[in-house]
């Protein structure tokens, strides 16, 4: 069909009176309607529900932005088309929406039963295989040179291969935050994991990583208490917080500390004798595999006192006595309220927050439900003032270009990593800091670079799942393939072929050899773990411009501004992009530069992108 | 001797303390114990051209075990498995002792050219790792403060604030550069602290819009800290690329090569804040291996500048 055609149906359309209207062009005739931008100042703390009358495109833009990872404008417009009581109750009860194209996590089969228990370190696995003649499920050569080698080389291939799977899950958790039907469903999964942080670096299980987030996925909405259980018999959070140790006679605090200074509590609301006192009641508490185990001869059953409360406490029995604490809801309420909603929470209102959790027994939905209608969530204070973090940023970013898979190219965890944040790895057990921490001079450059990074892919890109940065391990591997013995390979330093040739000495006498265990380890984890799929952002800028009708310059930069940004620029910002624009085509005519449209439309948008308006939701 | 009067002992050190101190009027900044020494030189150290370089040994580092009190026998009677053998040490008296990893620093001492304050803290120390460095970064425990001791510092030398005054050197900004009225140059790897742009976006990338009565607070957080980045990425990259240097930093520089490249290229910035990455110190096993591993970097990486004959105090 020709242009002139396809434009002359168009009008046929409209003449006919059918809903000509572009997308874009029905939602912002439904705006102009009724309300924009932020409710009044004086909404702020109020926790009463906003009304139909207060409901519009760009409210609804508001919540699917806090309460999942934003939208296309048609997203948008399905929540803005039902009532606001309507629209949140689609987010929040989603047990419901059908996620049923989601498809489940493919491992590439690394695993195996011989590798539990996993040793704490290199050296314990090679004194066990020393002690009883097998480690890791590989047993010790009867004869030879570098007896013990198979086993260093399990080692080092199951701390590559869990790495390496880890990433791969990360992409499985990042392209489920981005199709799923129930983004709050993964919004809440993303908030526990970094209230309840655990760091695969430590744990070294992917699988228990993805155990974590199932139970994330099944109570994340449902009560507190059976998260917290569940977290507190969780073996990724066990391995985390040194729960092998803590034991009868010699009770290690890290576990009852951070459950109550971090997870429930915060610092000042209990004593230290309270924490030597709760660390007895876990003592015993254990995982084999991915299976949590009470270790009845390791566990103190008798009579302790905590917090007030006698008696010959277990680890449940704790989480209840901290549970009934009043400040317990406060803390967990106002941190869910910093994290949806703004960082500045006066003591007040954290406390009529805590009350609704109490209310409700520690259901966390009603909780939810309320921020979410609460005239508070649409003031002015609540309004395009939360910093996304790096996670937030590109799958947001994603969904808004409309894509439906996260692309391979850039690197979806060196990105959000290079950004301060990367899934399963959190810095440390009190997870991220979030708001403007996010933020430095630097970071800020990044996140610009980022958007460049998808709108024009890098030719150059090497996909670190292919290629080992350590460049010890490609030193090994090249002189390992020359035919250099396993001394002469791992002795580091520049020594080529000639020099290693000139040293008769060649290969030492010794039990294993940890650096040729470590190229061998990657190059056993790359054989199985399966290839990160590396399509670039498969983007259509010129048919979005198309299908919505933009006629001039300033139509597309208009709304380019309205998918993608939150807050408003400057008028001088807006006019400078419509002008750049104008000079990139040569002309302010769309329809004169539709054949070359879409390198312009890219750069515009990397500038946008890079705004620091872009970073608000 | 009780470590109460360990502490008493070291209040003669004040002099030397004073003296490293002076250039930079640390005014109400500074927790009490620098006060009444500082207060008296803050409008004299707002007019010269002293640097501050405060390198944090995170974790953090036990400072009785890097200058550890051999003299004392109750160093030896609480630590019967940590505490370092007096042959072990490089001794600066009768009674102190550098650990083993140190080698340089008892001569620098010896030269006048270190001041040591031993035994800093706070009474009721929290166990909380996390509330103790935000103490540490903030100068003030148990307050509830939200401003780091070195923005604070900044803020009383500066009122209003000045570009650049502050660089922190880090992945993230620390508490302790936190400030009132500026905007710390925060960055990590000076060859990459730039933004990747074409050409023609270039003129566009320029302006960086001022803050209105729209504008809200996160949102002008925002615009400043672009404006940071706009005015001082092409200058760090620039020292960055200009700098050569015969000095050895050792197999783990720190940051001191990046921000010595800084102040070579003369860059108007005053407060230098880094830090050793991750919690390097952050141990509950096995410290004396890692925090002597670590404290030989930390010399290796710093005896580079004692050498150069510039005129640095160490503190």
């Amino acid at each position: 069909m020709t242009r002139r055609v396809k434009w002359g149906c168009l009008a046929a359309l409209g003449a006919l009176g059918l809903a000509a209207l572009t997308p874009h062009a029905r939602g912002l005739a439904a705006a102009e309607r009724t309300v924009r931008g932020a409710g009044p100042a004086a909404w702020a703390e109020d926790l009463s529900p906003i009304g139909p009358d207060d409901w519009s495109y760009d409210r609804a833009a508001h919540l699917l932005e806090r309460a999942g990872f934003g939208g296309t404008p048609e997203e948008i417009e399905r929540l803005a088309g039902m009532t606001p009581d309507a629209a949140v109750r689609r987010l929040v009860d989603y047990g419901t929406v059908d996620n049923g194209h989601l498809a489940p996590f493919e491992h590439s089969g690394v695993h195996d039963a011989g590798l539990e228990p996993f040793p704490p370190s290199r050296p314990a696995a090679t004194d066990l295989a020393r002690k009883t003649g097998e480690a890791l499920g590989v047993k010790v050569k009867p004869q030879g040179n570098r007896r013990l080698q198979p086993v260093a080389d399990k080692f080092f291939y199951w701390l590559r291969a869990s790495r390496l799977e880890t990433n791969r899950a990360a992409y499985w958790w990042a392209n489920r935050m981005l199709a799923t039907n129930r983004p709050l469903e993964e919004k809440m999964a993303l908030f526990w994991h970094g209230h309840f942080a655990t760091n695969e670096d430590k744990v070294r299980d992917y699988r228990k990583m993805l155990l974590q987030l199932d139970l994330f996925y099944r109570h994340g909405t449902g009560n507190f208490r059976d998260l917290l259980i569940g977290v507190a018999r969780d073996p990724a959070m066990l391995a985390f917080l040194d729960a092998g140790v803590n034991v009868k006679g010699a009770p290690n605090e890290n576990f009852a500390r951070e459950i109550m200074e971090l997870f429930t509590m915060g610092v000042g609301n209990y004593s230290e004798a309270d924490i030597r006192e709760a660390a007895r009641a876990f003592t015993g508490w254990n995982f084999v595999d991915l299976t949590f185990v009470v270790n009845r001869e390791q566990h103190d059953d008798g009579e302790k006192t905590v917090l007030g409360h006698t008696g010959r406490f277990d680890g449940v029995d704790m989480i209840d006595i901290i549970l009934e604490r009043p400040v317990t809801a406060d803390f967990i309420a106002g941190k869910i309220y910093r994290y949806f909603v703004r960082q500045e929470l006066p003591p007040g209102l954290r406390a009529r927050l805590g009350g609704v959790l109490r209310d409700n027994r520690y259901a966390i939905a009603p909780l939810l439900r309320t921020l979410f209608l609460s005239k508070d969530f649409y003031s002015r204070a609540s309004w395009g003032t939360r910093i996304k973090s790096p996670v937030e940023l590109a799958v947001s970013t994603y969904r808004k270009l409309g894509l439906r898979e996260i692309p391979g190219v850039p690197d979806f965890n060196e990105v959000t990593s290079s950004l301060g944040q990367q899934l399963f790895r959190p810095p440390t057990v009190a997870g991220w800091a979030q708001g403007r921490s996010w933020i430095t001079p630097g970071l800020l450059l990044e996140r610009g670079n980022f958007a460049r990074d998808v709108l024009f892919p890098d030719i150059a890109f090497i996909p670190p799942d292919r290629y080992p940065s350590d460049e010890r391990i490609r030193e090994v591997s090249d002189k390992i393939a020359q035919g250099l013995d396993i001394t002469s390979a791992t002795m580091g330093g520049r020594a080529d072929g000639e020099m290693a040739m000139s040293n008769k000495m060649a290969d030492r006498d010794e039990d294993f050899n940890t650096r040729y265990a470590s190229f061998r380890g990657w190059q056993m984890a790359i054989e199985r773990v399966k290839p990160i799929p590396r399509h670039t952002a498969q983007l259509a800028l010129t048919a979005i411009v198309r299908s919505e009708g933009l006629q001039t310059t300033a139509q597309v930069v208009d709304y380019f501004l309205m998918r993608f940004l939150r807050v408003p620029l400057a008028p001088d910002d807006r006019q400078r992009l419509i002008d750049f624009l104008g000079a990139e085509l040569g002309t302010d005519r769309v329809e004169v530069a539709e054949t070359y449209l879409e390198e312009p439309l890219r750069v515009l948008l990397h500038l946008i992108m890079s705004t620091p308006e872009y970073e608000l939701g | 001797m009780s470590a109460h009067d360990l502490f008493k002992r070291e209040l003669t050190r004040r002099q030397v303390l004073r003296t490293c101190l002076c250039g930079l009027g640390v005014s109400a900044a500074m927790p009490a114990f620098f006060g009444k020494a500082a207060r008296a030189l803050a409008a004299e150290a707002a007019d010269n051209d002293r640097i501050l370089v405060v390198l944090e040994l995170s974790g953090g580092n036990d400072g009785l075990n890097t200058l550890a009190p051999y003299g004392d026998d109750a160093y030896y009677r609480h630590r019967p498995t940590i505490g370092i053998k007096r042959e072990r040490l490089r001794k600066i008296d009768q009674h102190f002792g550098f650990s083993a990893g140190m080698a340089g620093f008892e001569r620098l001492f010896k030269d006048g050219r270190l001041a040591i304050v031993h035994g800093c803290g706070y009474d009721n120390p929290s166990f909380s790792h996390f509330t103790s460095m935000a103490y540490w970064h903030t100068a003030a425990p148990n307050s509830g403060e939200e401003y780091g001791w070195v923005g604070r510092l900044a803020d009383g030398l500066k009122p209003g604030g000045t570009p650049s005054f502050i660089v922190n050197i880090d992945e993230t900004q620390s508490l302790a550069v936190r400030s009132r009225d500026h905007t710390p140059v925060v960055f990590d790897d000076p060859s990459k602290f730039s933004r990747r742009a074409f050409f023609q976006e270039k003129p566009v990338f320029e302006h960086v819009a001022d803050a209105d009565g729209d504008t809200n607070p996160s949102q002008k957080y925002l615009l400043n800290v672009a404006r940071s980045a706009r005015d001082t990425s092409a200058l760090v990259r620039d020292a960055w690329a200009h700098y050569r240097t015969p000095i050895d930093y050792g197999i783990v520089p720190l940051d001191l090569p990046k921000i010595a490249a800084l102040i070579e290229a003369r860059m108007p910035t005053r407060l230098y804040y880094t830090a050793f990455r991750h919690n390097a110190f952050d141990t509950h096993v096995h410290q004396a291996d890692l925090h002597g591993r670590l404290l030989t970097y930390w010399r290796a990486s710093c005896a580079t500048w004692s050498g150069s004959g510039a005129p640095i105090r160490w503190c």
